[in-house]
């Protein structure tokens, strides 16, 4: 296989979860009132939590994937992603299991999709880059290997990832 | 070591960085470090900014008591004092009310689809007067399910009773509110009287029973017709069938446009 080939696909599959996250965290700011509606309704929270948690975790998304699609710190991104996508695959699999009929809100008003098997499935496929760039972050046209020299494990001869 | 196995060796450790270069990626990991600190404070501000410029809420105002709340029983009037109701509110609700029709929330999909049958249901309000969804048949019905402690249902209950005396005369139209929580008639009498509703609101009991002081779960006609929140509205026209649906609250303006688009012709 050729050198650049593997290095290129770690790339897109850093560039897909940074994208993910960009378009889920955009997705919910524009209409926050909306997505604070549909934290309430899964019934997972302390009322008072509700709110806070509908008004931060947008930004904290968008902030993940920003740092995933540039390539900076990008195990520690990639980690909070899949501790993010952990979290929301429990609510959705406990609101599947009390038959809670509810609009997922996974990616705001911009796609209405029922929580049920097919949401949980979606969203461990969505989780599936982050895994990935938790186990090997990509580093090509990264800026943790320009700014810290730190090596791609996708590129073959690269040091073990400290 | 044979030749390739030392080339392969050499390729699978990187050289360490010259000292002076390593320095310069300690100082860069540090500033990243900070720098990041910075923003996820600044996410947190930001939330907090956003949380504490939503709109202020204004707590609704009651209104005269209907003739039917009036003639209610003395033993009704008394539980429903006990209830001690008052006016919920939270920061963020009652401001689309007053907004165009435009500004509506997006159709909540998993409510009852439009043109499918609305179930039919026999309840009776607090005062023990039977109403039958099928006794509205060849008129159009707004259908609200509410609580009496969710403050979206308090914001829109005014809004409500504004837009069903401006459609009084309208013989083509009817309004009915049925408790989506199991509440107690004390306390949807305490509401109703409150608000001075022109239109019956019914109690559909639960097997978990809730009050304005303790929330039950939803009795049958609301799981019948998928409430999951509160408000949940539903327009049933003179067929039977449902024309609209949706949750939460709503403009007055769609309301009005609404009402006066399926409102069955005399």
């Amino acid at each position: 296989m050729p050198d650049r080939v593997l290095p290129g696909i770690g790339l897109l599959i850093r560039l897909g979860a940074g994208a993910v996250w960009i378009f889920a965290g955009v997705a919910k700011i524009t209409d926050l009132p909306h997505f604070h509606d549909q934290v309430e309704k899964y019934k997972l929270l302390p009322h008072a939590l509700d709110a806070p948690f509908a008004y931060t975790l947008p930004f904290v998304e968008v902030l993940v994937g920003i740092y995933l699609a540039v390539g900076l710190l990008t195990r520690l991104a990639a980690a909070a992603g899949c501790i993010l996508m952990l979290l929301f695959l429990i609510a959705l699999t406990q609101a599947w299991a009390r038959g809670l009929s509810l609009d997922c809100g996974c990616f705001g008003t911009l796609v209405q999709e029922k929580v049920g098997f097919w949401a949980i499935v979606r969203d461990t496929a969505l989780a599936i880059p982050s895994l990935v760039m938790l186990i090997w972050p990509a580093r090509t046209l990264s800026l943790d290997r320009r700014l810290f020299g730190s090596p791609d494990p996708f590129r073959r001869g690269a040091a073990a990832p400290a | 070591m044979g030749k390739a196995a030392r080339a392969k060796q050499q390729r699978r450790v990187a050289p360490p960085p010259p000292v002076g270069k390593q320095s310069a990626r300690d100082q860069n990991r540090k500033t990243v470090i900070v720098a990041t600190a910075g923003l996820v404070a600044a996410v947190a501000v930001i939330a907090i900014v956003l949380l504490v410029t939503r709109s202020s809420p204004s707590v609704p105002k009651a209104a005269p008591e209907t003739a039917s709340d009036k003639n209610a029983s003395a033993s009704l009037i008394a539980a429903a004092d006990a209830v001690n109701f008052h006016p919920t509110t939270e920061a963020g609700v009652g401001v689309i009310e007053n907004k165009s029709a435009d500004s509506a929330p997006p159709i909540d999909p998993t409510l009852l689809p439009v043109g499918s049958v609305a179930p039919t249901f026999t309840l009776k309000t607090p005062e023990g007067k039977s109403y039958s969804l099928s006794q509205y048949r060849g008129k159009t019905v707004l259908l609200e399910f509410f609580a009496t402690w969710c403050p979206h249902c308090n914001a829109e209950a005014p809004h409500l009773r504004k837009i069903a005396l401006s459609f009084a005369k309208n013989t083509g139209l009817a309004f009915l509110s049925v408790n989506a929580d199991g509440e107690t008639a004390p306390s949807i009498y305490a509401f109703h009287r409150y608000y001075g509703l022109p239109y019956p609101a019914l109690v559909d009991s639960s097997s978990q029973p809730g009050s304005f002081n303790a929330p039950g779960a939803p009795g049958p006609v609301s799981t019948k017709y998928k409430v999951e929140s509160y408000p949940t509205f539903y327009l049933v026209g003179p067929t039977g069938k449902i024309v609209w649906r949706n949750d939460g609250e709503q403009p007055d303006a769609l309301m009005r446009e609404l009402l006066t688009k399926y409102a069955a012709r005399a």
